[in-house]
């Protein structure tokens, strides 16, 4: 531990596994709420996730509204409409059910119906939302960016930041799991290692490695079996509609997504994260892979500044055995070797769908010489090359 | 990774940690829309001269509020419906904990009656009877520690009624946590070795017992290690600040952890020999820390084993043979034991027979071993241990721990 002041804030209570929905009425109760609206979308609804949640609130005596049109088109005139019908009958949280562009609006939304003064353009950048807002939950379904539980909602030119809009609490039912395509699952689980892999390389703060460490396990023990169904398509059908390895696994990738976003709303200033997000913008590629990509040559170019830490990464990645039988001047060099082996692998096992390189995403080296960004040429540099760096002839990070 | 079938894990606590995050104070009241804070605290705080401390570092960023520093050592009810009128008579419209576990209790108590505009505690007993937020309240522990800057959980005594009320609900986190190594810079070696052992035991019970999770096992190994790395330094070098800041940490990390999965027999005997013998808990906790881990282990040995990692480093870790890391780990426990004992001159003890009042009278006495072992049973932590206790174990358990001899883990009943 070093001796700068560490802070942290994780508002949300996350809550994982079997049932994990029927657990919803009461914690509304808990906190004096009796009518939740649930905002949701038509494919969660296809998938039989709202059903799932209207059944958890059967015997609740509560009353749930439904609205299940969200998509990603949605913008601020929504907001307005779901502000009306949320005042209008009285309800008093939100329960947002399903991916990214859900999260959002189901964010902006309780912004827009809580007692918060101000309205929503005076109250968007950093941190004017100064108290708490109504009870809010989110429960993943399907892949998410990896920051649904974030303190940040964006929608349209807006951009709100504020711990208070992180959840508070996040559910995680694996019966609510659907598999996505294999850009979004591998995006999804690229982007949570991304983050908990450069947090916890980068800091000294026990309470973020604590959760950093908990996300990189999650991802490392669930990608494959979430990978099974595109890399082996002949898994066994099962006949009973029980939740399967599958689920579970996609369940556990959820968790280190939820983790993903305390840990980034902890952290000043995760490269990873936001080049990734900026890259997105010049690639067809998800955000997530992106920042997978960008990874090792982020950890190498921050090496020099925190070399303890940077060792210690292989411990959530390899397990205690394994980590304790290398010798620690060879951690460092085995966290890179797993981290490209892992992005190689999967690029070769998509038959190239899933870049290795920059230059595999289609992003050529003259836009990232154009690019206006505060990161260090040479993480893109190498980032689009796939070269690695030689420790010792860059400039630490600061 | 264990993953239970269902678990939930919360730590709402903003928590600030580093040297000078006292000075802090003004502008986490200010961001919560406050401004006029009760201190609370204990005459051994404020006579050690760290509410000064806290009082200087507030200077000039808010008014001086009041500061009521009676809380007793046991908390207790009268005193909390007391300080709640003062609160309401100066207009205070925040709290500020400046101790140990019994002022963050009697301040959660506190803002309990203050936030609801209520006059009976009793009312809000139980698991989960508040509904709504409570008033801001910032929690500056002064021993490393206790946790409860960081646990939803507050214990006030009835005195007349001759009970204690239990309090569980995450409205009563606190706001924030500040911790300053300046509040405990003047810990006693003796207390500072006890305190980090309560600190150790909750960790290595969130680690092993029933309702441990991911999140909260993350949480605990950091505090294992943070403790086992700095705690004989301090007690021998009790200006380390750095070293006073990772014991703080250490202490709200196992604080999270344990609030989060709670803990077994350890505190299930604890609290007994606390409430029969009036031992202070972090003496029971470090006497029978290994005596838990010995008596569960054949339920629990891989992850007693695993624990080796934090409380010897890798190298012990990966030297040791896996069927031996449960056994090597209690041992690192009871050295620590014994490195604290000589380090403390004798003042740390490591068995019951030795540990005497502050008169030198010893505090157990062999009689008293069979009223700890029956009032034990009764205590909640009983149903998260990973083995059973019945009154015969209890006995077995305690008269080892009374002569510092390790189990006879042959007779163990295993259930």
């Amino acid at each position: 531990m070093n001796q700068a002041s560490m802070e942290f804030l994780c508002r949300s209570t996350t809550g994982f596994g079997k049932i994990a929905l029927e657990h919803l009425p009461s914690d509304l109760t808990a906190v004096g709420a009796q009518k939740p609206l649930v905002i949701t979308n038509k494919s969660v609804t296809q998938r039989k996730g709202t059903t799932h949640v209207i059944n958890a609130f059967r015997e609740s005596g509560m009353t749930l509204g439904i609205v299940d049109s969200i998509n990603g088109t949605a913008s601020v005139d929504t907001v307005g409409e779901l502000a009306t019908l949320y005042q209008d009958k009285g309800f008093d949280a939100i329960l947002a059910l399903g991916p990214h562009s859900v999260a959002h609006v189901a964010k902006v939304l309780n912004i827009a119906v809580s007692d918060t003064p101000g309205n929503l353009k005076s109250l968007a950048g950093n941190g004017n939302i100064k108290r708490p807002l109504n009870p809010l939950v989110y429960i993943p379904s399907g892949a998410g960016s990896g920051f649904e539980t974030a303190g940040e909602a964006s929608l349209d030119a807006l951009s709100f930041s504020s711990p208070f809009l992180m959840p508070d609490k996040v559910v995680i039912d694996p019966r609510l799991m659907a598999q996505d395509s294999l850009e979004a699952t591998a995006g999804e689980a690229m982007a949570a290692l991304a983050c908990c892999v450069e947090a916890h390389g980068t800091t000294t703060n026990p309470l973020i490695r604590s959760y950093a460490a908990t996300g990189i396990s999650l991802v490392m023990e669930n990608l494959e079996p979430c990978l099974q169904p595109f890399f082996n398509p002949k898994s066994p059908r099962r006949f009973f509609p029980r939740a399967s390895t599958n689920e579970k696994a996609l369940a556990g990738l959820a968790t280190a997504a939820a983790i993903s976003g305390y840990v980034f709303s902890n952290c000043d200033d995760l490269i990873t994260v936001n080049l990734g997000r900026t890259l997105a913008g010049f690639s067809s590629v998800n955000s997530g892979i992106l920042m997978a990509v960008l990874l090792p040559a982020v950890l190498e170019y921050s090496s020099g500044n925190t070399p303890g830490t940077m060792e210690r990464l292989l411990l959530p990645l390899v397990g205690l055995d394994r980590y304790c039988a290398t010798p620690k001047e060879q951690r460092f060099d085995q966290v890179l070797s797993i981290l490209r082996q892992l992005i190689n692998s999967l690029f070769q096992r998509s038959d190239t769908a899933i870049p290795r390189t920059l230059a595999d995403a289609g992003i050529r080296r003259n836009t990232l010489e154009q690019m206006t960004t505060d990161c260090p040429k040479i993480i893109l540099e190498h980032a689009h090359s796939g070269n690695p760096m030689n420790i010792g002839e860059h400039h630490v990070r600061a | 990774m264990y993953v239970p079938d269902y678990y939930e894990f919360c730590c709402g606590v903003k928590t600030v940690a580093g040297h000078g995050t006292l000075e802090r104070i003004p502008a986490l009241l200010s961001d919560m829309g406050a401004q006029r804070p009760l201190i609370i605290t204990d005459k051994g705080v404020s006579g050690a001269g760290l509410v000064d401390t806290v009082l200087k570092a507030m200077e000039g960023s808010l008014p001086p509020g009041p500061v009521a520093d009676d809380v007793p050592p046991d908390s207790d009810l009268k005193v909390v419906n007391r300080l709640a009128s003062v609160y309401r008579k100066h207009g205070c419209d925040a709290i500020v904990a400046v101790g140990g576990g019994s002022v963050m209790d009697t301040a959660k108590g506190v803002n309990i009656l203050v936030s609801q505009g209520a006059d009976d505690l009793m009312a809000f007993t139980g698991a989960n009877s508040l509904k709504q937020k409570l008033n801001p309240l910032i929690a500056v522990p002064t021993t490393a520690g206790t946790g409860s800057e960081v646990t939803v959980a507050a214990v006030i005594a009835d005195h007349e009624a001759k009970k204690k009320m239990l309090f569980g609900s995450p409205f009563l986190l606190p706001d924030a946590a500040v911790v300053d190594p300046r509040m405990t810079l003047t810990l006693p070696a003796h207390i500072t070795a006890a305190t980090a052992m309560d600190a150790m035991a909750h960790a290595v019970e969130a680690y092993t017992c029933l309702a441990k999770n991911p999140l909260s096992d993350a949480h605990a190994l950091e505090a294992i290690e943070l403790i086992r790395t700095h705690l004989i330094t301090v007690v021998k070098n009790p200006d380390d600040r750095d070293g006073r800041l990772a014991l703080a940490t250490a202490a709200t990390l196992a604080g999270i952890a344990f609030s989060n999965s709670t803990v077994g027999m350890v505190h299930t005997l604890g609290h007994s020999v606390g409430a029969v013998c009036h031992v202070p808990h972090g003496t029971c906790m470090a006497i029978l820390l290994p005596y838990g881990l010995e008596y569960n282990m054949h339920k629990i040995e891989e992850r007693t084993g695993e624990l080796l990692f934090a409380l010897a480093g890798s190298e012990a870790y990966a030297t040791t043979r896996p069927e031996n890391r449960a056994t090597a780990t209690i041992a690192a426990i009871r050295k620590l034991n014994q490195d604290l004992f000589d380090a403390t001159d004798g003042r740390h003890f490591t068995a019951f027979s030795q540990v005497k009042d502050p008169q030198g009278r010893q505090s157990i006495s062999g009689p008293d071993i069979e009223t700890i072992a029956a009032t034990a049973l009764g205590d909640g932590t009983v149903f998260y241990n990973p083995e059973e206790l019945d009154f015969d174990d209890c006995m077995m358990v305690l008269s080892a721990a009374w002569d510092g001899t390790p189990l006879d883990r042959s007779k163990i009943k295993q259930g």
